[in-house]
């Protein structure tokens, strides 16, 4: 079994897309794509010329999808987080709801992950910043699938009071 | 004694021919190789149980995928072949004085030895020395070439075994990339008879009515290929099949063929109303 690892940026689309293109113009079910990278399974069960179809619709994305250049793109998907309380601390306090984009400066009550890559990009006791605002907001956009707070829409979030 | 050599059409219908003996079998790395004599269509060639191709019925077949777009391109310089190692599209293409290079790219190496061996009549076609032959993988040859050829002929085997990859999305967008402004693409298109077929030949339509802005059907009558009724996909990125025919200049060429003729061109563009359905089904679908 080899995970193979495809960084998108280059092409201008995010690992997202090309996940979303393969499957839906191709075919090709992969296991999944993040904000940068792809990741394609390749098991006992896949044949070479498998593989062969998988490199060909790649060069088919890039040359029908592709926007030459990573300008748009956002590169970072780790955020050193600003631990404000300890989660057990954050879990057990008195918290309001607010719309994410009033969040700035505030301490998060819940977790906001994103899958991929399933990290969670804010634990309760972590400061929201506006650069993690940002981030939200650019992962939903590319498609990313959102769990965590209350609000599965993630239009709001749990905050310390 | 009493040899016969059938294939199975459908799960209900097979086609059965007398032979008179079989003259090679082997096993490649990617299929099975057999070559009969039979009274009735000569030698033929088989591979993993599907006929491929007979000495009696193969100019149908060979006339009709070179001959159709080498009438509407007005100056085929470059021309690629993906499949047709048993060298009969290269035999009706080298007839053709100006074109100046033909690259034919066969997965199996083992089929080509097969031939040159057992069935020269189409063999002949690759001795030319503007016959490149390239043994690998034609998704993967097709890839890394843009804007090279005037011509692209996919003489694939069917849509399953080592010819799958010649009916995806992905190989006709290569294929797109690989001709010039003006080119055209060729395949064989399977049949739109029996059910399962018909499904295959629909699929393949789709993906080339996505790939190219000109996608058009054409067909022949196959006696020894399932249902005898067999389509090719003319695909192009500016000719029409019919509107840019240039009967006059094809025929001034002194061509002799025995099948196709350039007021059988037309024809083969007419088809039936219920295969007309079928296709325009996934012209329109999403």
């Amino acid at each position: 079994m080899t995970k193979l690892a495809v960084n998108t940026l280059a092409v201008g689309l995010a690992g997202i897309e090309v996940y979303s293109l393969l499957r839906d113009e191709y075919d090709i079910q992969i296991e999944f794509g993040d904000l940068g990278n792809i990741l394609a399974y390749l098991s006992i069960g896949d044949r070479v010329r498998d593989i062969e179809r998988l490199i060909g619709a790649l060069a088919e994305v890039r040359r029908r999808f592709g926007r030459g250049s990573a300008a748009k793109l956002m590169k970072q998907e780790y955020i050193e987080p600003d631990v404000a309380l300890s989660p057990q601390e954050a879990f057990y306090a008195a918290s309001e709801q607010l719309p994410v984009k009033q969040t700035a400066g505030r301490v998060c009550a819940e977790f906001v992950m994103c899958y991929p890559p399933g990290i969670p990009v804010l634990a309760p006791g972590e400061r929201i910043t506006p650069r993690i605002i940002e981030y939200i907001k650019y992962a939903k956009a590319k498609g990313c699938q959102m769990t965590g707070p209350e609000d599965p829409d993630i239009e709001m979030l749990n905050v310390i009071v | 004694m009493d040899l016969w050599f059938s294939e199975k059409h459908t799960e209900n219908v097979k086609l059965s021919i007398k032979v008179d003996k079989q003259l090679c079998s082997r096993r490649s790395d990617f299929q099975r190789i057999d070559v009969f004599d039979s009274p009735e269509f000569g030698r033929f060639l088989v591979l993993d149980g599907y006929m491929m191709l007979t000495e009696k019925d193969e100019f149908i077949y060979h006339e009709m995928i070179t001959h159709v777009p080498m009438a509407v391109h007005p100056h085929v310089r470059d021309v690629l072949v993906i499949g047709g190692g048993d060298g009969g599209a290269c035999r009706e293409l080298i007839r053709y004085d100006d074109i100046e290079r033909i690259d034919l790219v066969d997965i199996d190496e083992e089929v080509t030895n097969v031939c040159r061996k057992y069935l020269p009549f189409t063999a002949c076609g690759l001795d030319d020395e503007r016959v490149h032959t390239h043994f690998e993988d034609g998704m993967r040859f097709v890839r890394s070439k843009s804007a090279e050829y005037d011509l692209i002929i996919v003489d694939s085997t069917d849509p399953f075994g080592p010819g799958e990859g010649l009916f995806t999305r992905e190989f006709y967008g290569n294929c797109f990339k690989a001709l010039r402004a003006d080119g055209i693409m060729v395949n064989q298109h399977e049949s739109p008879f029996y059910p399962e077929d018909a499904l295959a030949c629909q699929r393949a339509h789709k993906r080339i009515v996505e790939s190219f802005p000109v996608s058009r059907v054409y067909q022949a009558h196959i006696p020894t290929y399932p249902s005898g009724h067999w389509l090719f996909g003319f695909a192009s990125k500016k000719y029409h099949p019919l509107k840019d025919l240039d009967e006059k200049r094809w025929n001034e060429r002194g061509l002799k063929c025995r099948y196709y003729t350039t007021t059988l061109h037309k024809g083969a563009f007419y088809i039936p109303a219920y295969v007309e359905e079928l296709l325009s089904n996934v012209e329109h679908a999403d």
